[in-house]
């Protein structure tokens, strides 16, 4: 029996990961039933290319999803044994179409869009990382999106005008896919594909991360077909992931306010307030000691009397 | 101005007047006459020169600097050439004070006429740096520069400067400069690595230039001054927004650009700013093609002439000429342009001439003239003070740029639909070497296609038509 | 319904009020001494598909053309007073003038067609600039040599290099870069598969020519013949009887040469 393992990054808000190609091999895996042992890592340093996913089968490692496809199917463990050829071309075209199109826009909401990446993005990974890899894996994957999305759309100089570009290639890219699903519950056919799993992908995250600036995201679901495609592959296939979150969402509440959410965040806030007084208070009477104030103060106080002594005198003459 | 100390024999001369020279002088009942000494009959040579405060400059420029006054004969013409070693001991660029002391000589080898003179210096740091304004062509820009002066002890210099504008961004130059005091003409030799980005929103592209320039500048008499230039220049060009004329848009890409330049002033006027009188004549003509994609012969004349009519009232009466002979490769960004605060008043920046689309595309020809009155402030505010520093102006400019075939009947032509413009304003002297002027306009006459900007305009720049 | 930007908007509404124009010019460098590989192919495909529209168009020559162009990409074309380049915009712009070639398509035909020209889009051009810049023979034997023949010595070497490090990042930043020269035939090889099982033994894709057919056309027309150093990718090509067969058929149909 093959010893799989699967190395992904951990998972957040429902989805089972947080990154795309996790999801990807995650689906794909779910989808062939393969039996697969997964571990959330929090450390990528380790791996072969820096990233996550990664495969590995005795002293295999892939690391990415074509490698696993293929892989598995040296295994004789495949999906896409139900495309004819003509399915198999169409499906590594729209894999490219979706490349093409949709990723520099995913990449661009994740990463390159400053808000969502200060308020969701860079939290995310760095809860996913151990210290000291959240300050440095967060903003290398930052640079390699940007890189690639000057590389794509370079000429314009303004940052609004690509995000309103790429947004617009993906909205188009998204109604090609939502015309090619059509009314079916898979893209080819009735039972899933790899090119299902890469869809899934794509899009679950876009449905379930809360994007600050989340012009993408209320795109996305307000495509109907491809919004019961992800439910539809959620539920068969993530039902357990969703329940826990669920769970854990609903004690979460439970549990208070707002404010007692600040709360549970700085659990000690007045305590810490008093504490910050009292050090700042020590520093500066220490540094005043050390610079002789006080003793000033003490002459001081004796230059009052005498200067009384003198009064007095003074008011004799 | 440095101090001259000197130690005369002493005579019975009195002074009056107290501490602070305020108080009224005692009234003597009998004049003391004054003794006067005649500098020029009393004789004199120099026995020694001493220049203290040497540390890294090198002797013989100092040597070659002092020298003359070795050739005094009498005490006048010491202090005479006394002034004069100190100034080019100054012009020479390594020091900072200079003073001069003359004194009797005295010890081994002193004359009785003899005298001792020294020259107390101090050198300039090995590094200086600074911030400073520039002033060009409508807009300003913020200089930080460091500079090294006397690098190697003979007076050069090298500096490099970064400096920012509103329309300009990141211009960085690099120059190294050697002057020559000893050979005939002194000439002073730079060399300059730049890099220059530029936008010209009035013609709708920008420029990024990076380039060599090698300068030699020399003086053939002390108004006239001699540059001749080599620059070798990448200029890339790129248009500002997607919705810019096609005709600019053809004159995107890179072109290398080798030129030979010849510029030479005769300045004779009093002053630079608002100069009483005197005359300012520069020609500069521009041979492009020795190597580089662009080959184009380019010559320009301006002149200036003024004249103090009364005490205070200046008419000037200023004129510009260019030509540009193209053989191949010249583009939008290598014409000439007229019109704007500095050249053509009462006209948008680059606003006289032909148009595309409402973008200025240049021209190959043009003349312009101007004529000026200055006059202080009506009712003489501040006289004495801050009012010195403020003229009003009247003026009439006129000039025609055009892009003629070269046909003479063509080109007589085409130069012959002038732009006038009249008006009156306020000019304002910056420093020693720019100006502003805020003027009112009235473009008598425009041609079809040009950009006239009627009423208020303000000016900076060092140099205006 | 995908949104369109109020400019957007604007501009088609403008451009779809005035019909094509007689006057348009097709901007690209020079072909027998400067155009590239990638270029070439680019430039091919454009004037393919505007030949298969019927539209008349006339090409002109520039050492410029790329720094002209508002994407720095070639070719454009200049129709009146709007600047278009590249294939996909082009079309779009036509389309917005009424002319399409895929208008008797259905949708999922048409979402087809988008995919497969994403499918060239990622593995071809980039393919091709691999082999350009990247493979050492060919750059220094072909490319440097074309790039640099328009411009002054010291300024041909300087621009070259610069272009070279802005493809060589472009490649990085889409992953390419890494990849060995096996590798990227291996995709190519894989692109014209799907290429050839989609087009079967039909004469065009869909039927009618359409712009994929053009796209399809630029690209393995150019790479069967340049003659390059390194003469794999032309073979890998050239094995797929069936793409050549359509990039003959274009050509004599449209573009009659010998």
């Amino acid at each position: 029996m093959n010893n799989i393992e699967l190395d992904i990054w951990r998972g957040e808000w429902g989805l089972a990961s947080i990154d795309i190609e996790c999801l990807k091999v995650l689906t794909y895996m779910k989808f062939i039933g393969v039996p697969v042992r997964v571990r959330e890592v929090s450390n990528p340093f380790f791996t072969p290319k820096g990233t996550l996913p990664v495969l590995r089968d005795g002293r295999k490692a892939l690391t990415n999803f074509e490698e696993v496809v293929t892989y598995l199917k040296s295994l004789d463990y495949s999906t896409d044994v139900h495309l004819n050829t003509k399915q198999a071309a169409e499906a590594s075209a729209f894999t490219q179409h979706i490349r093409e199109k949709l990723y520099p826009a995913y990449q661009f909401a994740w990463w390159v869009d400053e808000k969502n990446y200060a308020d969701l993005t860079r939290p995310t990974y760095a809860k996913a990382l151990q210290i000291p890899f959240n300050f440095y894996y967060p903003s290398k994957y930052q640079k390699a999106a940007k890189e690639m999305i000057d590389a794509l759309y370079g000429e314009h100089t303004d940052l609004r005008e690509i995000e309103k570009t790429v947004y617009s290639e993906a909205e188009k890219c998204l109604k090609t896919l939502s015309d090619r699903l059509g009314e079916s519950e898979y893209f080819f056919g009735n039972r899933p594909s790899s090119f299902d799993a890469t869809v899934f992908a794509y899009l679950a995250p876009l449905y379930k991360a809360p994007f600050p600036n989340g012009t993408l995201a209320s795109h996305v679901k307000g495509i109907a077909n491809l919004t019961r495609f992800v439910a539809r592959i959620n539920q068969k296939n993530f039902r357990h992931v969703t329940d826990e979150y669920n769970k854990q969402n609903a004690t979460k509440q439970s549990t208070g306010t707002q404010s007692d959410r600040e709360a549970a965040n700085f659990p000690n806030q007045t305590r810490n307030k008093i504490l910050a007084a009292i050090f700042a208070g020590i520093a500066m009477t220490g540094y005043a000691v050390a610079n002789g104030m006080f003793q000033d103060l003490k002459e001081f106080e004796h230059t009052q009397d005498y200067s009384d002594m003198f009064e007095n005198e003074a008011d004799d003459n | 101005m440095g101090t001259v100390h000197a130690k005369a024999q002493a005579d019975n001369v009195s002074t009056v007047g107290g501490l602070f020279e305020l108080d009224e002088p005692d009234t003597l009942e009998v004049a003391i006459p004054k003794p006067t000494i005649k500098l020029n009959g009393v004789r004199a040579r120099v026995d020694r020169v001493h220049v203290d405060g040497l540390s890294r400059t090198k002797d013989d420029i100092v040597r070659s600097a002092v020298d003359e006054l070795f050739h005094a004969t009498d005490f006048e013409d010491v202090i005479l050439k006394a002034h004069k070693a100190r100034r080019s001991l100054d012009s020479l660029g390594c020091f900072k004070d200079i003073g001069v002391y003359i004194d009797v000589s005295s010890g081994p080898g002193s004359t009785p006429e003899g005298l001792e003179v020294t020259f107390q210096v101090r050198e300039l740091s090995r590094i200086v740096g600074g911030i400073n304004t520039t002033v060009s062509e409508n807009e300003g820009n913020l200089v930080l520069g460091v500079r090294l002066p006397n690098v190697a002890g003979r007076g050069e210099r090298v500096s490099a400067e970064y400096s920012v504008g509103h329309r300009s961004s990141s211009n960085f130059s690099v120059a190294a400069t050697k002057p020559f005091p000893k050979s005939a003409l002194e000439p002073v030799v730079t060399t300059s690595v730049y890099q220059q980005n530029h936008e010209y929103p009035w013609s709708g592209y920008r420029l990024l230039d990076r380039g060599v320039l090698l300068d030699v500048a020399f003086r053939t008499s002390p108004a006239t001054k001699h540059n001749l230039q080599w620059e070798g220049t990448v200029r890339d060009a790129s248009v500002l927004s997607k919705t810019t004329s096609f005709k600019v848009r053809e004159s995107s890409g890179p072109v290398l650009k080798s030129v030979i330049r010849h510029i030479v002033t005769v300045d004779h006027r009093d002053e630079a700013i608002f100069p009483t009188h005197g005359t300012r004549v520069q020609f500069s003509s521009e041979l492009a093609g020795l190597g580089g994609g662009v080959a184009n012969i380019k010559t320009e004349l301006q002149a200036e002439a003024n004249k103090e009519i009364v005490p205070g009232v200046v008419v000037q009466l200023t004129g510009a000429a260019g030509v540009l002979h193209d053989v191949f490769g010249t583009e939008i960004p290598e014409l000439f342009y007229l019109g704007g605060p500095a050249t053509i008043r009462g006209f948008q920046q680059r606003g006289a001439g032909p148009h595309c689309d409402g973008l200025a595309t240049g021209g190959t020809m043009y003349w312009a003239s101007g004529l000026h009155l200055y006059t202080p402030l009506p009712f003489q505010p501040g006289k004495g003070g801050l009012g010195e520093l403020f003229r009003s102006h009247l003026f009439l400019n006129g000039g025609c740029l055009a892009h003629p075939e070269e046909k003479t009947q063509a080109i007589i032509e085409s130069l012959s639909s002038v732009r006038v413009s009249c008006g009156a304003g306020v000019a304002l002297r910056l420093g020693r070497v720019a100006r502003v002027e805020l003027n009112y306009c009235f473009p008598l006459r425009a041609a079809a296609g040009d950009a006239p900007a009627p009423g208020i305009q303000l000016g900076v720049s060092a140099h205006f038509l | 319904m995908p949104e369109m930007s109020l400019k957007d908007s604007i501009i088609t509404s403008l451009s779809a009020q005035e019909p094509w124009p007689d006057n348009v010019k097709l901007f690209q460098p020079y072909e027998v001494e400067q155009i590239l590989l990638p270029d070439n192919a680019s430039c091919l495909a454009v004037q393919a598909f505007l030949k298969m529209c019927n539209l008349p168009f006339e090409v002109e020559m520039r050492w410029n053309a790329e720094f002209m162009s508002p994407s720095g990409r070639v070719p454009f074309i200049k129709c009146g007073a709007f600047v278009v380049s590249e294939l996909e915009p082009i079309v779009q712009f036509a389309a917005n003038k009424g002319v399409s070639l895929c208008s008797k398509l259905s949708t999922e035909e048409r979402a087809e067609m988008r995919a497969y020209m994403s499918l060239i889009t990622n593995v071809l051009v980039n393919a091709e600039l691999y082999i350009s810049w990247v493979d050492q023979d060919t750059y220094n034997t072909v490319t440097r040599i074309r790039n640099s023949s328009v411009y002054p010595w010291p300024l041909g070497w300087i621009q070259t290099r610069s272009k070279r490090n802005a493809v060589i990042k472009r490649l990085k930043a889409l992953h390419w870069y890494d990849k060995t020269l096996e590798q990227v035939l291996a995709d190519v090889e894989q692109c014209c598969n799907s290429l050839s099982q989609r087009l079967g033994d039909k004469d065009y894709f869909f039927g009618t020519p359409t712009e994929l057919d053009a796209l399809v056309f630029g690209h393995v027309f150019t790479i069967i013949t340049t003659r390059l150093p390194c003469r794999k990718l032309a073979d890998t090509v050239r094995r797929h009887v069936s793409l050549v067969a359509l990039a003959k058929r274009v050509d004599e149909q449209y573009f009659k040469r010998a």
